[in-house]
């Protein structure tokens, strides 16, 4: 791991306001760093503000307080459910094209040639680009969506539940892709997941939230191994337990 | 207790049928907790609607017996089926939310099938649905009686779901995965519940999930399914010691466990 930090949250206080209800407070003094080539992990429970503070990451959240500094050009995000941010009525070409369409000066041969050897690089071959989502399984849309994050030369993926819909078989094999594209790429990712044997099989080191705030933090096996707030103990506890 | 033979089930909702379970059989013996393994589209719930005489209207069953106490279901009556269901087997969901009616009281709903199977009194049946309630470990039963399905946590919900499952205390109750969606601290505590209740109450299970983990410590036996297909079936430990086929040995090795990491790469390097 180098000392370079793509990602830097600092202090971090987010809120939120149904109409007609009590502004409450989300996020409560979060602060960390993702380094340049980890896969630093984000777990916990619903509702404990993991969403958000992907959210907040991107710039989706407007009230907060705190700091957010971006050392990299362009941070993109792969959701748990490919098929909603999938245009269904267009090919995968299409779709994976769209984005140089709008940001690139490339040219259409060049982008095309981009889009080609993306989509190889994520483990499929080029007929897919011929193809509709509706077309394509659950396994095959996250490598489409993880294709369509990285082909503007993004660096630092946000992956939020990015296994969680899809059958184990499936799982593993996206997992393994996403450990081999970092490693050729040099990517960080910041990899949220509720299931602890996922992160632990994934990633560098983990943070620990509950209730809005960051509860633990360290490497993965000294977390696993010797987990010091009761919140990590008990979550480690009930997921050996089954 | 309750046999399925060859049970064969096609989707006719494109021209051409699609089969989405081939030629199925198993048993289930009084008492025992079942595991249903699968992935998506393994056939497994469609399983478990024909068992309940659920399914869709696009779906036919081929062929095939399901033979409660010896009886053929597919060929019982639906008033038949309908004293079945409740008294005998019911069923409880991956969401309960769902399957909760959100406008009626979780009290109400937990004593439901007492006001369709039994002739109990209003009060007799609100005992009993405290009672139940109790079993299934909700706090304060007789203030949440009076609650609506969403002032409730998904873990109480799928609690009320149990209580009403099992308040015409039925030989088997089938749960198609009714932890999915919880949090893991939760499926903890559910999966303890439906232990107890097996144990206490003798009901059988018959447990659908995706998830192996959880099948190999909550059930006795346990059956694979692929494409609609049996693949292997077993007791608990030679199914997980010694799998015989290669789909159960790649479902095996593709659990997410502690026990080894996909990430190889050492930090500090």
């Amino acid at each position: 791991m180098s000392d370079t930090v793509v990602l830097e949250v600092r202090h971090m206080n987010s809120f939120y306001k149904d109409p007609g209800q009590k502004r409450q407070q989300v996020l409560k003094d979060v602060s960390f760093v993702v380094h340049q080539g980890e896969i630093l992990g984000l777990v916990g429970e619903s509702g404990c503000g993991k969403s958000t503070l992907s959210k907040a990451i991107l710039g989706f959240v407007k009230d907060y307080e705190g700091e957010i500094i971006h050392h990299t050009k362009n941070p993109q995000m792969v959701f748990q459910d490919p098929f909603s941010s999938l245009n269904p009525g267009k090919k995968i070409g299409w779709i994976l094209e769209e984005p140089l369409r709008h940001n690139s000066r490339a040219g259409k041969a060049e982008r095309r040639q981009q889009v080609e050897n993306m989509i190889e690089r994520v483990g499929l071959t080029r007929d897919y680009l011929e193809r509709y989502p509706r077309e394509l399984s659950g396994g095959q849309r996250q490598r489409v969506s993880i294709a369509i994050s990285l082909i503007q030369g993004s660096r630092f993926i946000i992956a939020d539940e990015p296994v969680s819909a899809l059958d184990v078989t499936i799982q593993k094999q996206i997992m393994e892709l996403m450990i081999s594209l970092q490693e050729e790429m040099g990517l960080s990712y910041l990899f949220i997941s509720h299931d602890l044997n996922v992160i632990y099989q994934m990633c560098d080191r983990v943070i620990v939230m509950k209730d809005g705030q960051i509860v633990e933090e360290g490497e993965i096996e000294e977390v696993y191994s010797h987990p010091k707030h009761p919140y990590t103990k008990q979550l480690l506890e009930s997921s050996m337990e089954w | 207790m309750l046999e399925i033979k060859h049970l064969t089930i096609s989707f006719y909702d494109s021209p051409v049928p699609d089969v989405v379970l081939s030629d199925f059989s198993m048993t289930m013996e009084p008492g025992e907790i079942l595991g249903i393994v699968g992935e998506s589209g393994s056939g497994k719930t469609m399983m478990a609607l024909a068992l309940m005489g659920l399914l869709k209207k696009t779906a036919r069953i081929e062929s095939g017996e399901i033979l409660w106490m010896g009886k053929d279901l597919l060929r019982a009556s639906e008033e038949e089926l309908r004293s079945l269901r409740g008294n005998e087997i019911s069923m409880i969901f991956q969401e309960p939310m769902t399957s909760l009616n959100p406008v009626l009281p979780v009290g109400m709903q937990v004593e439901e099938s007492l006001k369709i199977h039994t002739d109990m009194g209003k009060e007799e049946r609100k005992k009993k649905a405290l009672e139940m309630m109790k079993a299934a470990e909700l706090p304060n039963p007789g203030e949440l009686y009076h609650k609506y399905p969403h002032q409730l946590s998904g873990g109480m919900r799928q609690r009320v779901m149990i209580a009403s499952a099992l308040v015409l205390n039925p030989r088997v109750m089938i749960a198609d995965e009714p932890t999915t969606a919880l949090d893991v601290t939760i499926q903890a505590e559910i999966l303890k519940l439906l232990q107890k209740i097996n144990r206490e109450k003798k009901t059988a299970i018959l447990f659908i999930s995706h998830d192996l983990g959880v099948v190999r410590k909550l059930c006795d036996r346990a059956l694979v399914m692929h494409q609609g297909v049996t693949v292997e079936q077993g007791n608990i430990e030679s199914l997980f010691e010694s799998p015989k086929e290669d789909y159960t040995r790649k479902l095996l090795s593709s659990i997410p466990t502690r026990e080894t990491r996909l990430r190889r790469r050492k930090l500090h390097e």
